[in-house]
């Protein structure tokens, strides 16, 4: 026997960039309409990729050396070439995963994506029963994903689970992990509603920088208890950075050193659109970070002349601007998640969506607010504009209520 | 990187002072993991879906386990055989489990270290 120890799934951030990682939108249609869906998505776009370009698509992705490929949505199953493209990534040794909210998914359909090779679905649950349906807009939602996540089981699909946080679901939190457990759900995935697509047409539902305050501990303490449940719970690159937590949070496993290694979109990560639009990341903004279209270039084109692709290729310290500037981690971090900090301050390089800058502000007594300046156009993965206010800590909130502070109010 | 004892912190090498608890350098100490690494890693799946253990067979007939923690099973890899596509070339998963074990260019030092402590 070897002396190897242990290993774990993560990338090597290694000199050769390539799309080792592909998250692919298949289609924007979608059975549901959901309040913070960063795409918007709900018909298809027009000229989405056909069955015999997405195929293609497949072979070049096997000829990059991609590993492994997330299909999304809308809801991927909804492309009629769904199951023709989980069984061509298989065949071309990439491996088939989904990220998908569920609701279509029955039971005869989770044995044919079992059959056609899909490897493991993330199901998305934003909270318990009554937010996850107002979330999502779909009375009955949350049962169907539930139901989603068993006839997946049943069929022998791996089963995980994703859930955006946001001031609407993040008292559910630690109620919604026992839920998920429940429901044999070995990994987690979890992440901070950001102001993108409808998201951003609803800034009351989004956390304030300082909510990070008592978040991330929250879910540092779930994680250690997770761990001893043999479930994984896993920061999104959305969430954090470099709070005393975050070694806790970033690492797959007890004992190991992991921590945020900045963004990775457009080195080992590629992003595609429907109908063939590729960016570095797939929450990407398009409006700006669109590198070109499949149906035009090549995978291999796309990735290796010069584009919006190279967005984070030459980032340095130099690049950042405000706080994250002269952050003591700004070289490991360089600004961290691009499309959050575009997102919230209009361009990369400076997120206020941080606790080790929302820990820093408070010991000087100070915070910072997001404020909607003008709001987003209504595109799939468009943004607001906010303005980014420093106020005292102890300044009156003035967001409206949520519905379970309203709950809490008159249970009082 | 080095991780502050008193408020479990990472500590950059430039600063004098914890930047999240203000400990001074005495509190430091660089985690073993960061010791024993030839790379730089971050966790696979960072943004989508999440991850589940593999079995994988070594060239020299040992075991390891990638991602034992997870209670789901992604199934196994042999690295004694090269697993290959219907084109001829080698399946993408088969090299990524099992390029850092074989004797190549890849094998893993080579590739940064930024993480490795002194």
């Amino acid at each position: 026997m070897t002396s190897r120890e242990q290993l774990y799934r993560r990338f090597d951030v290694r000199q050769q960039q390539l799309p080792r990682y592909v998250v692919w939108e298949l289609t924007l249609a979608c059975d549901q309409r959901c309040t913070h869906c960063g795409s918007r998505a709900a018909e298809a776009r027009d000229g989405e990729l056909s069955r015999e370009e997405a195929l293609d698509v497949v072979k070049q992705l096997a000829a990059m050396g991609t590993f492994e490929c997330a299909l999304i949505g809308g809801e991927a199953y909804l492309h009629p070439a769904f199951l023709d493209v989980v069984r061509a990534l298989k065949a071309h040794g990439i491996r088939p995963t989904m990220t998908s909210g569920g609701r279509g998914i029955t039971k005869a359909l989770a044995v044919q994506m079992a059959e056609a090779g899909l490897y493991s679905v993330s199901i998305s649950v934003d909270g318990l029963e009554a937010t996850h349906d107002l979330m999502r807009a779909t009375r009955g939602g949350f049962r169907a994903a539930r139901s989603a996540l068993e006839a997946l089981r049943d069929a022998g699909v791996r089963v995980t689970a994703n859930t955006n946080f946001n001031r609407l679901n993040e008292g559910d939190l630690e109620s919604l992990y026992e839920v998920l457990k429940e429901a044999d759900v070995r990994a987690w995935q979890v992440q901070v509603t950001v102001p993108l697509g409808r998201a951003a047409d609803r800034p009351a539902m989004l956390f304030q920088p300082w909510d990070l305050l008592t978040f991330l501990p929250r879910l540092a303490a779930l994680k250690e208890r997770a761990w001893k449940d043999g479930v994984v719970v896993q920061p999104g690159n959305n969430l954090g950075y470099f709070g005393p937590e975050e070694m806790l949070l970033r690492s797959p496993a007890p004992g190991m050193s992991d921590h945020f290694q900045g963004c990775q979109a457009g080195k080992q990560l590629m992003g595609i659109e429907a109908d063939g639009a590729v960016k570095g990341c797939p929450s990407l903004q398009t409006s700006d970070y669109v590198a070109g279209n499949l149906k035009t270039e090549s995978v291999h084109e796309l990735w290796t002349r010069p584009s919006a692709m190279d967005l984070t290729r030459r980032r340095t310290v130099d690049d950042l601007w405000g706080f994250c500037r002269t952050c003591p981690f700004a070289q490991r971090c360089l600004g961290s998640c691009s499309f959050t900090a575009h997102a919230v301050a209009g361009r990369p390089g400076n997120n206020p969506y941080c606790h080790f800058r929302a820990k820093t502000l408070a010991a000087r007594g100070v915070r910072e607010r997001l404020v909607l300046r003008a709001r987003a156009p209504g595109q799939p993965f468009d943004c607001a504009e906010f303005d980014i206010v420093e106020e005292p800590i102890d300044a009156p909130d003035p967001r409206p209520p949520t519905p379970q502070q309203l709950l809490r109010r008159f249970q009082h | 990187m080095q991780q502050c004892q008193k408020c479990q912190g990472l500590v950059p090498e430039t600063s004098s002072s914890c930047p999240n608890c203000r400990a001074t350098s005495r509190w430091w100490k660089t985690p073993l993991a960061m010791l024993g690494a030839g790379f730089a890693t971050v966790t696979l799946s960072a943004c989508y879906g999440a991850p589940c253990a593999t079995t994988i067979t070594l060239p020299d007939g040992g075991t390891a386990v990638d991602n034992p923690n997870a209670n789901t099973s992604c199934g196994s890899v042999d690295c004694r055989t090269p697993e290959l596509t219907e084109d001829g070339g080698v399946n993408s998963s088969w090299e990524w489990y099992c390029s850092p074990h074989l004797p190549s260019k890849d094998a893993g030092v080579e590739d940064g270290g930024t993480d490795a402590g002194p």
